[in-house]
């Protein structure tokens, strides 16, 4: 006794608030990446390679690099000069957007531009609403327009008619030139000296090529002097990278790249940079302090709910505010990918995706769950043992068939969508929670319940207070695993349009983008670790605390 | 009171587990149920407080069937107890004891009062024990909360099971001589199922032994050890029966009360004198004061010493003494191991009570010519 006593004091003065320490850590981390990763207002992706066109000057080893050209993705929503020529168009038609969406899109007939719609008529035997997403990033495509402006639906009126609106006045078209430096600026080094004093951009140019003597940068011209000997295309092609290589840089110091609209538009986009991690840094702060708090407020207490639930809590709001920071899927998907012009999905934002997919979890779920404790009573009650093969082999059946045969099945019954993709996860999950109900409640001491009846309790007693406490553990075993298999299976929903962190997955494989399929599989894989926690604090929480100590 | 009234279990099968058993069971008593595995003995038990049906037949509590109340009701007034205990392991000790008080809708402070008073009848401190868990306490510890949750609600009948019989013997020794307290104080009438006939000694009132379902004799352990019915019960209680009844009997009941006796400072004068009058072979020497016993002398070293306390025999009581509430089986087994012919008896303080003769321990079983056998050994080792 007294060196029980002993052992628990000195315990006591060991213990170290691990939980606030591990909080101060992740919100230093943070904080540091935050700094890094800048959300831009304005605009959210930026453009990709740079176009020169260069033209001779007077001076001698002199040479004016124009920049006439940067592409840029449909997502960024530059505002374009040139409307779009409206009317009906057919196949032969050279107005640039419904060219583009007679070679984009199959089969169709006619297309119908108007200010505010596109209208296509198509001409084969798909079902309207698979058409409908085959046809929409064509369009959207096609006219450079923002994508979640634009929406779409099957014509009521007439057959085999796809109507694509946008809540924009006008459908725009066009390109663009980015801008170097904001308008009516300039930089000019005459040496070499002075450009690898100047600024980043200078000496970014001056640093890669080491012929250059004087640069002079202009809002859209470079004009490059270099050393005599240096051959020309070199310096120019040399110049082209270090620019393109500069690009990806821009990300991370904004301040440093303004970008103007070429063509009639000379509107600035302002890139002002924030800490965006000053949020979840805060937040993170303050759950350090309440771990402390709570450290040094219950650490004399058995508590058992409070402290697991609070962490549930945050560690879920944590990993939330992750999901839901694109800029940093951006900045990590482009520190795996630099090359890459595709990062982030133009379809939706992480977030969404995994909202999606925890809808499809969570809605599966409170299907599997109940259905399975269920089961797992009732073949465990002395009237219903004879079902319990029977059971066995159904639920058991439900997880031999890959899911994947499930969803293929389901589609041509009941469609496309959210729901066969619940049905093949509830057969998917249908079996980990019973097994481990009928496995839990088997395992209950027989002697135990035989007592039990002896004393006078009721079966419906001996089962709510005996049988499911002693059970709990397995059981909450067989719903974490039941769960974890779904958020894993949840992506293949992708292949019936079901949506979730599948679609990026689905759409990468389908376009070959590399980054969409890590953009689908890291939030995923996160996922079920996030899913894994929570539920285990849960299991802690709801395991009879004399079931947890040790014999 | 129970009453079997031809009481059968048939299973399905056409097995008789318990065939035409009549039996009554009285108020405040200890009744054993023993024999072979298989013979019926818990089948019986468990058809009082109906985890098993009866077939045919009735069983009478208080001269009430026992079919009269819903089932549930009717094992809420019986304690139960088993083997393995059924501790629920997610519970803490006072909740597993509070169980049926709970069931029975006592208040809470009616609980909390009954929870700390069995832990302490028990022998278990509340203020340690009440909010531990089943898994926090060793196997002995866990037996007695066993036997504190059937006493939970304070039912006159109780069902024990094997209540001692998954712990050490030692233990086991302790938990029975505690129970027996116990039930001193309770007076519970008991159905008390074992297959350890030592036991069934130790604890019954009366002992019941089955065999195949039916009832072979019912009676107190005393008459079943010396006159056991037939060869199956004679088989059943053992070869040494005659020693287990020795087991039955408390030396104070059979000791001589007034031995030989002369104090440390007495004359040899003064002992030989007490010979004389006593006409026994050694004197036990006593403190004056307190009357401890400090050790005898024999009649032989009388005669070659002038002086008591060279001529005799100094030993620790412990040594050589029994205590008076020692059984007749412990005495003969010390005279045996010793050699002596007669041994002085002891209070718990080692003041001197009295003596035991090997002869009076004799004459205590030899009346049962039955057991020739084994009075024959006790006067070989004589």
């Amino acid at each position: 006794m007294s060196v029980d006593k002993v052992k628990r004091s000195e315990q006591k003065t060991l213990q170290i608030p691990w939980a606030a320490v591990v909080w101060l850590i992740i919100s230093a981390f943070v904080f540091v990446i935050g700094g890094y990763v800048v959300t831009l207002r304005d605009v959210e992706r930026f453009p990709g390679d740079f176009e020169l066109s260069t033209e001779p000057t007077d001076s001698e080893n002199t040479v004016k690099a124009d920049i006439v050209a940067g592409t840029f993705e449909y997502n960024v929503v530059p505002e374009l000069s040139n409307s779009v020529e409206t009317g009906t168009f057919d196949e032969t038609t050279d107005n640039p957007v419904a060219a583009n969406l007679f070679e984009n899109i199959p089969d169709i007939t006619q297309v119908t531009i108007e200010p505010q719609t596109i209208t296509i008529t198509y001409d084969n035997d798909v079902e309207p609403d698979m058409y409908i997403r085959r046809a929409q990033r064509p369009v959207i495509n096609a006219v450079l327009n923002d994508g979640a402006t634009i929406t779409s639906r099957v014509a009521s009126d007439a057959e085999k008619t796809l109507v694509f609106m946008t809540s924009d006045d006008e459908w725009r078209y066009g390109s663009y030139v980015p801008a170097l430096i904001p308008e009516g600026q300039q930089e000019v080094y005459e040496t070499r000296e002075a450009g690898e004093n100047g600024s980043e951009m200078a000496q970014f140019i001056f640093e890669r090529i080491n012929s250059l003597q004087a640069l002079t940068i202009n809002r859209d011209s470079l004009i490059v002097t270099y050393r005599e000997g240096a051959v020309e295309n070199q310096v120019i092609s040399r110049l082209q990278e270090a620019l393109n290589e500069f690009h990806p840089r821009a990300s991370l110091q904004p301040d440093l790249w303004v970008f103007t609209i070429a063509a009639s538009s000379e509107r600035i986009m302002d890139i002002i940079p924030i800490n965006t991690g000053i949020p979840l840094f805060l937040y993170t702060l303050v759950l350090a302090g309440i771990e402390f708090a709570a450290f040094f407020s219950l650490r004399n207490s058995d508590d058992k709910l409070i402290r697991p639930l609070l962490r549930v809590v945050a560690v879920f709001l944590f990993f939330w505010s992750i999901y839901g920071h694109e800029p940093l899927w951006d900045f990590t998907l482009g520190l795996i990918f630099p090359s890459s012009t595709q990062l982030v999905h133009p379809n939706a934002t992480v977030i969404e995706f995994t909202a999606q997919h925890l809808e499809l979890v969570f809605v599966s779920s409170l299907i599997t769950i109940p259905a399975g404790l269920l089961f797992g009573i009732i073949v465990t009650r002395d009237e219903f043992r004879e079902l319990l093969p029977l059971v066995n082999n159904l639920v058991n059946s439900g997880q031999t068939v890959p899911t994947i045969a499930i969803v293929a099945f389901m589609a041509p019954i009941i469609g496309f969508g959210f729901w066969p993709a619940i049905i093949a996860l509830v057969a998917y999950g249908l079996l980990p929670v019973v097994r481990n109900t009928i496995a839990g409640l088997e395992a209950v001491d027989p002697f135990i319940i035989d007592s039990a009846r002896g004393m006078g309790l009721t079966p419906s007693q001996i089962l709510f207070q005996i049988e499911l406490p002693i059970a709990s553990s397995v059981i909450m075993a067989g719903i974490r695993t039941s769960m974890i298999i779904n958020v894993g299976t949840a992506t293949l929903g992708a292949f019936v349009g079901s949506g979730g962190l599948g679609t990026p997955i689905a759409s990468g494989l389908a376009m070959t983008v590399d980054s969409f399929i890590l953009l689908g599989a890291i939030p995923a894989a996160l996922l079920a670790i996030l899913i894994d926690y929570v539920l285990g604090r849960i299991e802690f929480v709801l395991t009879p605390r004399g079931l947890q100590i040790e014999n | 009171m129970i009453e079997f009234k031809n009481v059968v279990k048939q299973y399905p099968n056409g097995f008789r587990a318990v065939d035409n058993l009549n039996l009554l069971v009285h108020e405040g008593e200890i009744c054993v149920l023993i024999g072979p595995s298989g013979c019926g003995k818990t089948t019986s038990m468990r058809m009082i407080n109906r985890l098993i049906d009866i077939s045919s037949g009735e069983i009478l509590i208080n001269g009430q069937p026992n079919t009269e109340l819903p089932a549930e009701e009717l094992r809420r007034q019986i304690g139960y107890a088993i083997q393995q205990i059924g501790l629920l392991p997610h519970m803490t000790i006072s909740d597993n004891i509070a169980i049926v008080p709970r069931l029975l809708k006592w208040d809470e402070d009616r609980i909390r009062t009954r929870v700390d008073e069995l832990l302490d009848l028990v022998g278990l401190d509340p203020d340690i024990s009440r909010d531990k868990f089943p898994r926090q306490l060793s196997g002995g510890q866990q037996q007695r909360v066993g036997v504190a949750r059937a006493l939970g609600a304070d039912p006159p009948i109780m069902l024990m099971d094997e209540p001692f019989g998954a712990v050490d013997p030692i233990t086991r020794e302790v938990l029975q001589a505690e129970f027996l307290q116990i039930q001193e104080r309770v007076g519970k009438t008991i159905i008390f199922v074992t297959h350890d006939i030592d036991e069934a000694i130790k604890m019954g009132d009366r002992i019941a032994i089955m065999r195949d379902g039916h009832l072979v004799q019912y009676d107190t352990p005393d008459t079943i050890l010396a006159h056991p019915n037939n060869r199956f019960v004679r088989d059943f209680v053992g070869t040494d029966r005659t020693l287990k009844r020795l087991g039955l009997i408390r030396i104070k009941n059979l000791m001589d009360a007034s031995p030989p006796t002369c104090t440390l400072d007495s004359t040899v004068e003064e002992a030989k004198q007490c010979f004389v009058d006593y006409g026994a072979k050694s004197v036990f020497i006593v403190d004056k004061d307190d009357g401890t016993l400090k050790g005898w002398v024999d009649k032989e070293e009388l005669k070659t010493n002038t002086s008591l306390l060279d001529a005799m025999y100094e030993a620790h009581w412990v040594d050589i003494a029994v205590r008076q509430d020692a059984t007749a089986r412990e005495a003969l087994s010390a005279m045996v191991a010793r050699g002596f012919r007669v041994t002085p008896v002891v209070d718990r303080h080692g003041k001197l009570v009295g003596t035991i003769t090997l002869k009076a321990l004799q004459d205590l079983v030899s009346y049962d010519p039955t057991s020739t056998a084994t009075t024959e050994a006790v006067s070989n080792v004589g």
